[in-house]
């Protein structure tokens, strides 16, 4: 059973049951009280009818009598009929017939007569109830010679009984009527609909998605239970987040964790292997320059032998940094200001824009908070992307670097951008550019090493690069690091 | 400094003979009597029976490795200069080895052309 059955039948059957009972005996106690005035009106006109007929006898003038009594049936509301017998029951005088209930009352009229006391009794059915006084008519000396029967007919009031009992049901239907609709109508709106978005959101939040919040336009209960859902949706929502950012977190550690373990794998290969190739190397190149030393210039085989010796340094140059990327690194992150980073370096950095023939713009706002790095590493990633940058806006363009604060979910920190005005970089190798030993320079000059040396450091310490570049516009590499918490900017 | 009657001996301890060779032949070109060792005994041996100006030790060796031999000589001849040498040695060695008193550290593959000067340079530094 619904609700809204439940709470119509329970706010409806209290008030049919006591209206409808009130009204029924209301209506029964009325038909009594008014029964009882009838007749005590009849009885009081039956007297009077009495008294007429009485001194009518004693100056007898029959003509006249009956003439009256014919008026008094025509005129009283409260006599419908007038009867008189004489000793024998003989009807000496009849005002009118009343079909179905002109039966003569033997038994009362006999006694009547016999007690000389009055009586009234009820008779006939149907339409033709009647309440019938029956008094005595003395003559002057006192004897009774005969009765006298007033009667009144009750069925008008049994018939105004009957409507007033269908004025209540009728009353009563319309109440149930009009309060079933009003209660369902209020039902719904107040509670059903509300109800229904609270379930609503319960099945959103249920399935994992978020719940578009409730109205609290409202300040009774449902309003209350609307604002906790919003709260608890908001609480589960920011729980939600936690355990995905969490399980994020957990990812990401594991798989460092898988990558450091790879990584000091092959450290432990790369470094091996490197110095069993090392003395070889070096015995190579060694001899190469002895004979070199021994040819006298302008021998065309020290052209030759440079080759040895160039090639062998390309090798040792390449062997190294991959050592760099290998090795595990322990990093000393501290509170590093940004500025002071920068302000050491431009002495450096300018000497190498300048020789690139690069103009370089630089703009740290003094202002900006200290971030967690290590010194070192980070000087090494900053020095790494601004040398590409120089390379690519050679011979005459211009590198900006910018440092601004920004946030990276709820973290906040430093992002610091490189932006040169080369050539840019194609869409289709972007995502490559991080990828080891992937290199654009002209072969012999880059390892392809440094752009993912540049991003296991910065995920060592916590941060983030990525590259935004349009090709035709230029390249901006952008560096993230999150605030030092513990130190003032 | 380099005097002609007398040339500074520099003991280059290496197990693998063609380095050996490449060093000696560099270091006897610039005036230096060169003495070899092919392991960390050997050496020791050498820079306790004759007189030794420098000593060019390499860090990967057979049996007594190269930071063994530079422990013993810091406490036997803590005045002898010696010039580590590692092939893609990295950071850890460097600073290994002059925790035990390396006075240079050069990494393989080197030109040699900077050994010799590094030889010249700590010979300059240690003469009274």
């Amino acid at each position: 059973m619904g609700l809204r059955l439940r709470l119509i039948l329970v706010l409806m059957i209290p008030p049919i049951l006591v209206v409808g009972v009130y009204g029924l005996i209301r209506v029964r106690t009325g038909r009594g009280e008014l029964l009882a005035d009838t007749e005590r009106t009849v009885i009081l006109v039956a007297k009077a009818i009495q008294a007429g007929v009485e001194r009518g006898l004693r100056e007898p003038r029959d003509a006249d009598l009956q003439g009256m009594l014919a008026e008094v049936v025509k005129d009283q509301k409260q006599v419908d009929r007038i009867r008189i017998f004489d000793r024998s029951l003989d009807a000496l005088f009849v005002s009118n017939r009343l079909p179905g209930a002109d039966a003569v009352p033997a038994e009362v009229l006999r006694r009547v007569a016999e007690t000389g006391q009055p009586e009234g009794f009820s008779s006939g059915t149907g339409k033709q109830r009647l309440f019938s006084y029956v008094l005595p008519i003395r003559e002057s000396g006192g004897g009774v010679v005969g009765t006298m029967e007033v009667a009144h007919l009750v069925s008008p009031i049994d018939e105004r009984v009957r409507s007033a009992t269908w004025d209540i049901v009728v009353r009563l239907s319309l109440l149930v009527i009009s309060m079933t609709v009003l209660t369902g109508l209020v039902l719904q709106r107040e509670v059903l609909r509300p109800l229904s978005r609270l379930m609503e959101g319960i099945t959103h939040l249920g399935r994992g998605e978020s719940a578009t919040p409730l109205p609290v336009d409202r300040h009774d209960e449902l309003g209350r239970v609307a604002e906790a859902f919003n709260t608890m949706a908001a609480q589960l929502q920011t729980a939600r987040q936690d355990l995905l950012r969490e399980t994020e977190h957990t990812l990401d550690l594991e798989q460092q964790l898988r990558h450091s373990a790879t990584l000091a794998v092959a450290g432990r290969l790369a470094s091996g292997v490197a110095h069993e190739i090392g003395t070889p190397l070096n015995i190579i190149s060694g001899r190469a320059e002895f004979i070199l030393q021994n040819l006298p210039a302008g021998d065309t085989r020290r052209d030759e032998l440079n080759v040895i010796v160039g090639q062998i340094d390309r090798i040792t140059a390449m062997i190294r940094s991959l050592l760099d990327t290998v090795r595990p690194v322990k990093p000393e992150i501290r509170s590093v200001v940004l500025k002071d980073l920068i302000d050491r370096l431009l002495l450096l950095l300018e000497y190498a824009a300048r020789r690139h023939g690069v103009t370089l713009e630089v703009s740290i706002p003094s202002d900006l908070p200290a971030v967690r790095a290590d010194r070192n590493q980070l000087q090494q990633v900053l020095i790494n992307i601004l040398m590409n940058a120089f390379e690519a806006a050679r011979p005459t363009g211009r590198v900006q670097l910018s440092a601004r604060r920004a946030l990276r979910g709820t973290r906040a920190g430093v992002e610091i951008a490189v932006q040169d005005s080369g050539p840019g970089i194609p869409a289709a190798i972007q995502t490559r550019v991080f990828e080891p030993f992937f290199s654009t320079k002209p072969p012999g000059e880059g390892t392809g090493l440094g752009l993912p040396i540049c991003r296991d450091i910065l995920k060592g310490l916590g941060g983030e690069i990525s590259l935004q570049s349009e090709p035709g516009v230029g390249a901006t590499f952008v560096v993230w690091l999150a605030e030092d918490g513990a130190c003032e900017a | 400094m380099v005097s002609k009657d007398s040339p500074p001996s520099v003991l280059v301890i290496d197990d693998d003979p063609d380095m050996r060779q490449v060093l000696s032949d560099f270091l006897q070109r610039s005036g230096y009597r060169v003495v070899e060792a092919a392991n960390g005994q050997e050496g020791i041996f050498a820079a306790e029976s004759e007189p030794i100006d420098a000593v060019i030790l390499d860090k990967e060796m057979p049996g007594m490795n190269g930071l063994d031999v530079l422990s013993f000589f810091r406490h036997r001849c803590p005045r002898l200069p010696v010039i580590f040498i590692t092939a893609f040695g990295g950071r850890d060695d460097e600073d290994e080895s002059r925790r035990r008193g390396a006075w240079l550290y050069i990494e393989k593959p080197f030109r040699v052309a900077t050994v010799v000067e590094a030889v010249q340079s700590v010979l300059e530094k240690a003469a009274p």
